[in-house]
């Protein structure tokens, strides 16, 4: 009985898990797809290389974006869905609670993978391709006159195509990128903190030493420095984003 | 009889495999302003960004024909287009000012690329070029703020600031009063008259009135062709073609 209860629990959170993922890969492909048609048909000046070659890097971005978010959303939620039935079901309890003691583990390489690996990778691709891109003056033109504009004005007032991208494009990827730093540190702590307030009331782990937590999640003081330092973060994510907003990347 | 400066010569221009202008001759004047008239998508444009080689940056646009400054060509290998360009300075229709950077950098921006060095001439150039534009009252306690906050009519004064203070030999303006307001329209007209005592604007505009108003010849273009050229008084007062008088009289356009 204890045992079937366990696997029983197990399989709800593993039914949890790929619902949320095919719910958030579903939700992001929807994004896509709406986006895609919509470039598609307000483009319509573009010639069909320009719009394969937007496309291509569209489908790369948005692809990269729902595979991105749908990976630590999927975990966090199945996290959360072994909680909750943790707390539902007293039977089975040492089965769950040993799958509960891996999972922050698990969440917190997830995380500390997408945030500071696969995000920036991401990042990076997309900004070289722009940078590509513009370099050669041959795949895309940015999508509005004024942005357009931008770039002839550089040339007009002398600068040549390689300054161009640096002062546009550079400066924006600069700021972007940084202002995405900060954001891992900033999405880091929000998505972190409640794991470990749950997690410290519910297990005694040792799992990748997070002793440190359970102070963490008992001390109200270290909980409002937490809450502070999120406030600074996303401020400064704010700022950030707000030197670029100038010129909006269409990508991410 | 004003000097020449500048001589289109059997110019023509393609994007891709349309024809955008064809075989365009015409002098440009030095001190004068010359208006580019036509209704939308006649090639006025495109001729200007011919004349700063412009036009060539983007993909499948080509050109064919010369371009002559003071006797030389533009379109000469070894010609620096760079230089070319900060010599031809152009204002577009739309306020093109950088909100990344300050008031004083957007302007200062030209010189810094010409690699002026010295912070005083730099301030100094800047100040000059707001005074001429009559904005340096309006901006002075704010010159290394973002231009974000500005009107558009004073982004594009700031605009304009920006292209006189790399001292040019030509002043082009695509539209440039299409977007900003009557007064402003007005400062812009008087400006233009300001400067072409020293350079030679060279002016596209869709309004005929604004032509008739400010400058002293008028090209007419239609469909990538120069229908006629002249005095403005003769061309507005005496067209010698019908389709000018057509397109003045409103019939089209």
């Amino acid at each position: 009985m204890f045992k079937l209860e366990a696997r029983l629990n197990r399989s709800r959170s593993m039914m949890l898990s790929l619902y949320s993922l095919s719910f958030f890969a579903l939700g992001s492909s929807l994004v896509f797809l709406v986006s895609l048609f919509y470039h598609l048909i307000t483009r319509v000046e573009w010639s069909q290389r320009q719009r394969l070659g937007q496309l291509l890097l569209e489908s790369l971005g948005y692809i990269s974006v729902a595979m991105f978010w749908s990976i630590p959303l999927a975990v966090g939620l199945t996290y959360l869905a072994v909680t909750w039935s943790n707390t539902r079901y007293a039977l089975g309890f040492s089965e769950v609670l040993h799958f509960v003691d891996r999972t922050p583990a698990l969440i917190l390489g997830v995380v500390f993978l997408y945030f500071s690996f696969l995000q920036p990778l991401y990042l990076i691709l997309v900004y070289v391709l722009l940078a590509v891109s513009q370099l050669s003056r041959r795949w895309i033109r940015l999508s509005s006159r004024v942005r357009s504009l931008d770039i002839d004005c550089m040339l007009s007032l002398g600068h040549n195509v390689v300054g161009v991208t640096l002062t546009l494009y550079m400066r924006q990827f600069l700021f972007h990128y940084l202002g995405h730093l900060v954001a891992v540190f900033c999405n880091l702590f929000v998505i972190v903190t409640p794991v470990f307030f749950l997690k410290s009331y519910a297990v005694s782990s040792s799992v990748l030493g997070l002793k440190m937590y359970h102070w963490l999640g008992r001390d109200s003081g270290a909980a409002a420095l937490f809450a502070l330092t999120v406030v600074i973060f996303h401020s400064l994510r704010v700022f950030l984003d707000r030197k670029t907003s100038y010129l909006e990347v269409e990508f991410g | 009889m004003a000097r020449t400066i500048l001589e289109v010569r059997d110019l023509e221009a393609w994007s891709d495999d349309r024809k955008i202008l064809d075989r365009i001759n015409l002098n440009v004047e030095n001190k004068k302003v010359l208006s580019i008239i036509g209704p939308r998508g006649s090639g006025k444009s495109s001729l200007l960004r011919c004349i700063n080689r412009l036009f060539e940056e983007r993909t499948g646009n080509r050109v064919a024909g010369d371009v002559l400054y003071e006797g030389t060509s533009i379109y000469a290998e070894s010609r620096d287009i760079l230089k070319l360009r900060r010599k031809f300075s152009m204002v577009f229709a739309e306020p093109t000012t950088f909100n990344h950077l300050s008031i004083f950098e957007n302007i200062a921006l030209g010189l810094r690329l010409e690699r002026v060095e010295s912070g005083a001439v730099i301030g100094e150039a800047v100040e000059k070029a707001l005074l001429t534009v009559g904005l340096w009252d309006d901006v002075k306690s704010k010159l290394h703020s973002s231009p974000q906050r500005l009107g558009r009519g004073e982004k594009q004064l700031l605009c304009f600031a920006r292209s006189l203070v790399l001292r040019p030999k030509v002043i082009l303006m695509d539209e440039a009063t299409s977007t900003v307001g009557l007064q402003k329209t007005m400062i812009f007209e008087q400006l233009i008259r300001e400067v072409s005592a020293k350079i030679p604007v060279i002016f596209t505009t869709s309004s005929r009135k604004q032509a008739a108003r400010i400058s002293d010849r008028t090209a007419f273009i239609l469909n990538g062709e120069l229908i006629e050229v002249g005095k403005t008084s003769d061309l507005f007062m005496n067209p010698r073609d019908h389709r000018t008088e057509d397109y003045l009289t409103g019939r089209f356009g």
